[in-house]
């Protein structure tokens, strides 16, 4: 007995050992003899419970006061802290001025704020973790908003744009939910309708602007002359067209961006009644538009009248897109029924009866011009709020999680507080002045990031996220910013407010705030929060892992062409100097040859659509062998015209027959290349060789077959094709080409020299838009990249926050249990056993948290729905292992306070009782 | 764990240092002769822990409150006695003058018995 007493004074200080030991030893030994002696051995037993605890606390008291100041301690030296003064004088704190009797609340307030800020400023590293984790939460979310804010809130900068729709004709039985009009169908609408005070028609368009200076390519817009007045921008200089502007035989005439007018005639006031030559013809410049008018894109530089014949009887070529202003008053489902009912008496127009039922459903489409350019890039954004205002709920719970250790720390300064009179509200809105006064600077340092954040993604952002450049800060996200860090304060500040709000004050006072007695349930609420941490970034870990798994699905698709060094071009030649189909055909045949006897290229080609830069001409085709029955549809094909070296160019592979060589445009033999999924539907078993097939009346003959490609988007089946060469019997020869060029060398290492090729051709000829193949595939892909990345980051900060927080947990509760680990280790506990407990609690802490995020993953990635590829929403495979791989880390966070808790010896951790 | 408040430890006099104050108030003892007069004295009322003991043992004489006589061997070679500092006898008056101001103000608001003092 004598020995286990000897090993129990080990728990204390060698100095104290040293000197009472021995005495110790013999006291209680004494004592223990007296005990038994008058109570017996029941008694001896209750003397040694008793004694044991009085044991470990004496020594855990002597530990710390040992740890204060070990050299006084070692020294015996006599601390000052006994005077000759009694008690109730060495007391230090005084009670501060009685509350209530100042200037009312306000002086209160302003109080606790600066005590607050005083408090914070104290603990540095408390306030730089929970700023920090805001500002990174509030940043990320007022970034996003802001892009939200601009692209999907703003109106567009149209005066009363909300007034403004565009409308479709619903053409679905020939898989053709939105039909733009007709010119015929067009001037019907225009005419007839009830709902508009304006209504316009528009085309877009490249043309080369040549003169004094270098040709330049630039995007137009040919409009009717209804269509900018029904925008509502008026010209900055010079005038709107006139309906005499836009008859057949007018004029030209042309309205330029305020853009072009800086950039190319450096703002010259003159400009109005200048003479521009565009592809050839000559336009007089009437008007500037003002800097903020963009249509139907901010790259737009040029608008002229499409000078559409009234009396055009053209019901085909339904190319013709229209906007229209509702009259005051006039709903869109109204404007819809009176469409609807035009769209019935199309035959007014001349429509003939084949197109109802056949081709129009009688349905029209009206949407509002914004809801159309917005479109589904609104889902994308909202997706990815939605996740980063996740972001900020995890990253609530952190710093919550903090503030309740914080709380605990102070909780006898609260209790004092209380003490001294002051009410339960008193010490909430304290608690709360702590909170919002972190909150607000993590809002101010989110504000900060939000800003350079912004910068990042609109340099990244994909071009097919619209109204990029209409993205900054404005009042309203100012206003968001300080609204989203008051709720985030109250979020975070609530549950430490309220829990400590009303605190048993006796009992804190008296426990001097070290016993464990209520930590059962803090742990409890600490273990809540971790678990929703756990849950919530488990949500945002699967979603970014469906999109991570999409994306890895789509670059994997074989696009059925190669991309490997593939420099492109875009060429437009003007109609009016190239006159005719064989002119044109002749330049392109002659450009690629010069082209090819550049050093350095390998191969050339010309199309009139490069892969995944657009749908082309889709164009309903016949087959001979397959006549349409009365009252059908014939099929429709992507129709594209090449030269020989496309092919080759882009690695389509050859399925069987051959390529087209020169003879075949030369001598104009009707020849066609299609694609092998043609071949496959209509011809099986032979090939698809020697038919005839066309989309035009004079039918080619196939000579080859080739391999499929994407061309329309690596997420769309691949495409049915026809290739025909530039002339055939019928015509050809597209003045719009994009050259297709295999270097040797780095493609854009080509541009000079393919451009003084060009330029030696043809002095006024623009080439436009350089780009690698590369690139090409890049920025198809960019918006379902952008989209993951931002996902993907945002998942990233999720499972920091979690991880933190799984971190923070156990070792805190590790730390709170080290008498509790420390007693177990000296029974005997091995320190696997011990370190294995602590993983178990983090175990079961992290699989809590993932079973419910799993629950919930289930429910929310379903709004994910087309930006998945590929994978379904609830894919197993990205659920099992993101479960998995959470579940690792929370171990990996939970590993380390295990360890720390299994090495501390049995003394050590004594010293924390 | 944090740190305590310093109000909390070494600045008061617990009961049991005031008690050990008194007891050595009429002469040298040792620990166990002490433990032993505060029990009958107090009739009990407080557990003495040996640790916590010795722990005011040494807080006391690093406040020069008491000191440790040497062992002595003839009577019994592992007790040490302790005896009362002049200052340690001038605090325990001084302690004693507030508890009996204190147990005067308890018999003004009549929760003492007047007869029991």
């Amino acid at each position: 007995m004598t020995r286990l007493l000897r090993w129990t004074l080990r728990l204390f200080p060698a100095a104290f050992r040293d000197r009472y030991g021995d005495e110790l030893v013999e006291l209680l030994t004494a004592k223990t003899r007296e005990v038994r002696k008058r109570r017996g051995w029941l008694g001896v037993a209750r003397l040694w419970v008793y004694q044991a605890g009085d044991l470990v606390r004496s020594a855990a008291a002597e530990r710390r006061a040992e740890k204060r100041d070990p050299i006084a301690y070692r020294r015996e030296h006599p601390t000052s802290l006994f005077e000759d003064q009694p008690l109730y004088q060495r007391l230090s704190w005084r009670p501060p001025p009685a509350s209530g009797s100042g200037n009312g609340e306000m002086m209160n307030l302003a109080t606790d704020l600066r005590h607050a800020a005083r408090k914070l400023s104290r603990s540095r590293v408390f306030t730089f973790i929970s700023v920090l984790t805001l500002a990174l939460a509030i940043g990320a979310n007022t970034a996003i908003f802001s892009v939200v804010n601009s692209v999907v809130l703003n109106p567009l900068a149209y005066p009363d744009s909300d007034e403004l729709v565009t409308f479709w004709i619903d053409a679905s039985p020939v898989d053709v939910p939105e039909l733009p009009m007709s010119p015929a169908g067009y001037f019907h609408f225009l005419e007839k309708n009830r709902s508009f005070s304006g209504f316009g028609a528009w085309t877009t368009g490249l043309l080369a602007l040549t003169g004094e200076d270098r040709p330049e390519r630039i995007n137009f817009a040919g409009v009717t002359w209804t269509l900018l007045p029904t925008l509502g921008t008026s010209p900055a200089r010079g005038r709107f067209f006139t309906n005499d502007d836009d008859l057949p035989n007018a004029a030209p005439v042309a309205i330029i961006s305020d853009g072009l007018w800086h950039r190319r005639f450096a703002a010259d006031p003159g400009i109005i009644g200048r003479v521009l030559q565009m592809d050839g013809v000559s336009r007089e410049v009437i008007g500037v538009m003002p800097p903020s008018f963009h249509f139907p894109s901010a790259e737009t530089d040029v608008w002229f009248p499409l000078r559409i014949d009234p009396a055009t009887q053209q019901f085909g070529g339904h190319g013709l897109p229209v906007i229209g202003r509702l009259h005051e008053g006039v709903s869109i489902d109204q404007a819809k029924a009176d469409m609807e009912s035009l769209i019935a008496r199309l035959s007014e127009a001349g429509y003939g009866p084949n197109w109802f039922g056949n081709v129009l459903s009688g349905d029209a489409v009206v949407r509002t011009y914004k809801s159309e350019i917005v479109g589904s890039s609104s889902r994308a954004l909202w997706i990815i709020m939605g996740t980063v205002g996740f972001v900020l709920l995890i990253a609530c719970t952190n710093v919550a999680n903090l503030f309740l250790v914080r709380a605990e720390g102070s909780q006898r300064e609260v209790a004092l507080r209380a003490a001294l009179g002051a009410g339960r509200l008193a010490v909430i809105r304290y608690i709360l002045c702590e909170s919002t006064a972190i909150a607000l600077m993590g809002g101010a340092v989110g504000l900060v990031l939000a800003f350079g954040g912004l910068k990042m993604l609109v340099a990244m952002g994909p071009e097919s996220v619209p109204r990029l450049n209409e993205i900054s800060i404005d009042a309203t996200v100012l206003a968001f910013i300080a609204g989203i860090s008051l709720l985030a304060s109250l979020l975070f500040g609530s549950l430490p407010a309220f829990k400590y709000g009303n605190p048993n004050m006796v009992a804190t006072l008296k426990e001097g705030g070290r016993s464990a007695t209520v930590s059962r349930d803090r742990h409890l609420v600490r273990s809540v929060l971790v678990v929703s941490q756990v849950a919530l970034a488990l949500v945002l870990l699967v979603g970014s892992g469906l999109m991570v798994r999409s994306y890895w699905r789509l670059t994997e698709v074989d696009p059925g062409f190669s991309t490997e060094r593939i420099l492109t071009m875009r060429l437009s030649l003007p109609v009016a100097t190239y006159e005719n189909a064989e002119n044109m055909a002749n330049f392109y045949q002659r450009l690629v040859d010069n082209i090819e006897a550049l050093p350095g290229v390998e191969r050339a080609g010309a199309t009139v659509m490069i892969p995944l830069t657009g749908q082309g001409a889709y164009l309903a085709t016949q087959i001979e062998e397959f006549p349409v029955p009365d009252g059908g549809f014939p099929p429709a094909f992507y129709v594209r015209r090449v030269t020989p070296g496309y092919f080759e160019v882009m690695n389509i592979p050859l399925v069987r027959g051959r390529y087209f060589d020169r003879v075949d445009h030369e001598q104009r033999r009707g020849t066609a290349i299609i694609s092998s999924n043609i071949a496959d539907r209509y011809w099986p078993e032979q090939g698809g060789l020697g038919k005839r097939i066309g989309p035009s009346a004079a039918l080619a003959t196939t000579v080859g077959v080739v391999g499929p490609t994407r061309g329309a988007g690596l997420d769309e089946d691949p495409m049915e094709t026809i290739y025909l060469p530039m002339l055939d019997s019928v015509g050809g020869g597209a003045p719009n080409m994009s050259l297709v060029v295999k270097a040797s060398v780095p493609p854009m290492s080509l541009v000079p020299a393919v451009r003084r090729e060009i330029s030696q051709m043809d002095p006024n000829l623009p080439a436009a838009d350089f780009q690698t193949m590369d690139d090409i595939f890049a920025a198809s892909i960019s918006r379902r990249s952008f989209t993951m990345f931002l996902l993907s980051m945002a998942a990233g900060v999720a499972l920091l926050l979690g991880v933190v927080g799984i971190y923070g947990v156990i070792s805190y509760t590790v730390s709170q249990r080290t008498t509790e680990l420390g007693v177990r280790i000296a029974l005997g506990a091995q320190s696997g056993q011990v370190s294995r407990m602590v993983l178990r609690q983090g175990f079961v802490l992290a699989a809590t948290g993932v079973g419910i995020g799993l629950v919930g993953s289930v429910g929310l990635t379903r709004v994910l729905g087309n930006l998945l590829f590929e994978v379904g929403a609830t894919d197993p495979v990205t659920y099992s292992a993101v479960a998995l791989f959470f579940v690792l880390v929370a171990l990996v966070a939970s590993y380390m306070p295990a360890r720390r808790a299994s090495r501390v010896p049995a003394v050590e951790a004594l010293r924390y009782e | 764990m944090g740190r305590r408040p310093s109000t909390d430890e070494g600045s008061t006099l617990t009961p049991l240092m005031f008690q050990v104050l008194l007891a050595l108030s009429q002469g040298e003892r040792h620990g166990y002769a002490i433990m032993q007069e505060i029990e009958e004295r107090t009739g009990g009322a407080f557990g003495i822990g040996a640790g916590t003991l010795y722990r005011s043992f040494r807080q006391l004489v690093n406040a020069g409150l008491i000191v440790e006589g040497k062992p002595k061997p003839k009577v019994h070679r592992q007790r040490r006695y302790y005896r009362l500092t002049p200052a340690g006898r001038r605090r325990a008056a001084a302690e004693a003058q507030v508890f009996h101001g204190m147990v005067a103000w308890a018999r003004d608001a009549e929760l003492l018995d007047p007869r029991s003092s």
